[in-house]
């Protein structure tokens, strides 16, 4: 399979401390990989830095075999790379409707557009996509009276607006009851089938990593110590031991 | 049709000042496009209106050049100075950005306060006449009219477009709007020129008006009457300056007449807008409007129903 995105020896320290250590990662196209570990193990860092909003201590990232390293987030974008954030982002006195269609207007290169106005402009586009995300009756609510499983939603439906190549999922599911959970599950299922694709994302919930994910990198204190299919992942005895501690992996 | 008709109506003091409020939304404007639309917090308005008014003024003065030309001039210059201080202003965020904007106002104002070969100084410059019938308060209202009256439509066609709504993306979340493949820095310069250009038009026709240009037109003191005509008409709507410019021009011109603390109204008026509608006038006037729509789509579906309008139903159906 094509290799989409790529990490080379990516380092990233604070002050002394190493939140992402010469990572080597690669993406396959049409892939939903999941980056795992425990709380504080480098993997936000590990998105910040492929999508340029930190800049990487030493090495590099590369897109479609293109260096995308140090370029700014706005051009990672128009590139293809599409993210959503742990903590939601979202534009709270707008409504859905402009959100999403704001991503799509970016997308055609019409945000600096003066002339035309834009609430005519790619409506039935923008319909779409909220459609897809089921926020199609929620079109005219302003984003922040939104229910908390909305906002991920709508934050979801404004990264797809982008039509990216490739999608970071920073913990889609964070704080989510049990039902909103499996709704997105459904939802990133969906995606990748009918629009393929290529998924990166960090999640906590290991049921809804082994249900979606076809392939898991395992960070721990800022290293890779494992990665391969949800089965190989699940039998490693590192990975035991970062998620259990080695006393329990050295008793079992 | 209303401001058609005060040309007619108004006598020679009160033509003069609608002429400013016409002028001073402008003004308004400037702030409010950055404020409210953006989500930039500038206290450096002035800096671009008193460029712009000397501009005009010494060109017209000191070169001798003819009045359309002045006029393009004083618009340029002013433009063209926001462009230079907005390119660093907007690599600033949040209360550095606004601070920024203080120290560029008021180098301004130093710089026109000091220079006195080429501005005359704290003197300014007086007798600067529009030439013709311009001088003729009723006509120089109309100009005032046209003028504004076109820019106004340019802001409404630029707060519905793409690019307006950018501004709006950025000021509800610049992270989110960088990560959409939005250019930040260059829609935020690009914003700031705008405005750049709007309070220079301010600037330049203000002069004709009072017939002086004074260095105090670039300082701080200058750039809080746009920050307070546009917070008291509601920086985030498309009326908001304008509202705003009207009834502040207007209080100022009658409050004056009878009391010397017209600041402490002003500054009442302000603490009030703040307290009770932060949405300024423009906001409140929406807010009713959606209010009032809301009770005759109520009522609609009531006598939809077949309930009738017997006047308990009604009342009942309003908690608000």
């Amino acid at each position: 399979m094509a290799e989409i995105l790529r990490t080379q020896s990516l380092t990233k320290l604070f002050g002394g401390v190493a939140a992402v250590l010469s990572v080597d990662l690669t993406v396959n196209k049409g892939t939903t990989h999941a980056v795992i570990g425990p709380n504080g193990a480098g993997k936000s860092t590990l998105f910040n830095l492929i999508t340029s909003y930190l800049k990487p201590t030493s090495g590099g990232v590369f897109f479609k075999g293109e260096e995308i390293t140090n370029q700014p987030p706005h051009k990672i974008c128009r590139m293809g790379i599409a993210r959503s954030f742990q903590l939601t982002n979202i534009y709270p006195k707008l409504t859905s409707f402009e959100s999403v269609q704001m991503s799509l207007l970016s997308l055609k290169g019409l945000a600096t557009n003066v002339f035309k106005s834009s609430s005519s402009l790619l409506r039935k586009e923008t319909e779409n996509v909220l459609e897809m995300v089921g926020l199609a009756d929620k079109k005219d609510s302003l984003a922040d009276v939104l229910s908390h499983g909305d906002k991920k939603r709508l934050e979801l439906a404004i990264t797809l607006g982008n039509k990216p190549e490739l999608l970071l999922m920073d913990e889609p599911t964070a704080g989510m009851g049990r039902d909103e959970t499996w709704v997105i599950v459904d939802l990133i299922q969906r995606l990748r089938k009918k629009e393929g694709l290529t998924i990166l994302f960090t999640e906590h919930d290991m049921d809804v990593v082994f249900e979606i994910a076809d392939r898991i990198s395992v960070l721990h204190q800022g290293i890779v110590i494992c990665e391969g299919t949800p089965q190989q992942v699940q039998q490693d005895d590192r990975v035991r031991a970062c998620y259990l501690g080695s006393a329990a992996y050295s008793t079992s | 049709m209303t401001s058609v008709s005060a040309g007619l109506l108004l006598g020679e003091f009160w033509i003069g000042v609608a002429t400013e409020a016409l002028i001073m939304t402008l003004f308004a404007m400037s702030f409010s496009l950055l404020y409210g639309h953006t989500g930039l917090l500038s206290f450096g308005q002035a800096a671009y209106f008193g460029v712009g008014a000397y501009g005009f003024a010494v060109s017209l003065v000191r070169f001798e050049l003819p009045f359309l030309l002045c006029i393009v001039i004083g618009i340029v210059a002013g433009t063209l100075w926001s462009f230079i201080t907005g390119y660093i202003c907007v690599r600033l965020s949040g209360i550095y950005f606004a601070i920024m904007t203080v120290v560029v106002s008021q180098s301004t104002f130093y710089v026109l306060f000091q220079w006195y070969g080429f501005t005359g100084g704290d003197d300014g410059i007086q007798g600067l006449f529009p030439p013709g019938i311009l001088a003729h308060a009723r006509v120089y209202y109309y100009l005032a009219l046209i003028v504004v009256s076109a820019v106004l439509l340019g802001y409404w066609k630029l707060l519905r477009s793409p690019f307006g709504l950018s501004l709006r993306c950025i000021r509800e979340n610049m992270l989110r709007t960088q990560f959409v493949g939005i250019d930040v820095q260059r829609h935020r310069l690009k914003a700031f020129v705008i405005a750049g250009f709007f309070a220079s038009i301010a600037g330049v026709f203000y002069v004709p008006l009072t017939r002086t240009v004074v260095p105090q037109m670039a300082n701080w003191h200058s750039s809080g009457n746009a920050v307070f005509m546009g917070i008291l008409g509601g920086p985030s709507q498309f009326s908001g300056p304008l509202m705003g410019a009207i009834v502040w021009v207007f209080l100022d011109a009658f409050v004056t007449g009878f009391t010397e603390h017209w600041p402490l109204i002003i500054g009442s008026i302000i603490f009030m807008t703040v307290f009770f509608m932060p949405g300024g006038l423009s906001g409140l006037l929406s807010a009713s409007i959606i209010r009032v729509a809301r009770k005759k789509k109520r009522r609609d579906s009531k006598i939809a129903k077949g309930k009738g309008l017997n006047g308990r139903d009604i009342a009942d159906a309003e908690p608000d």
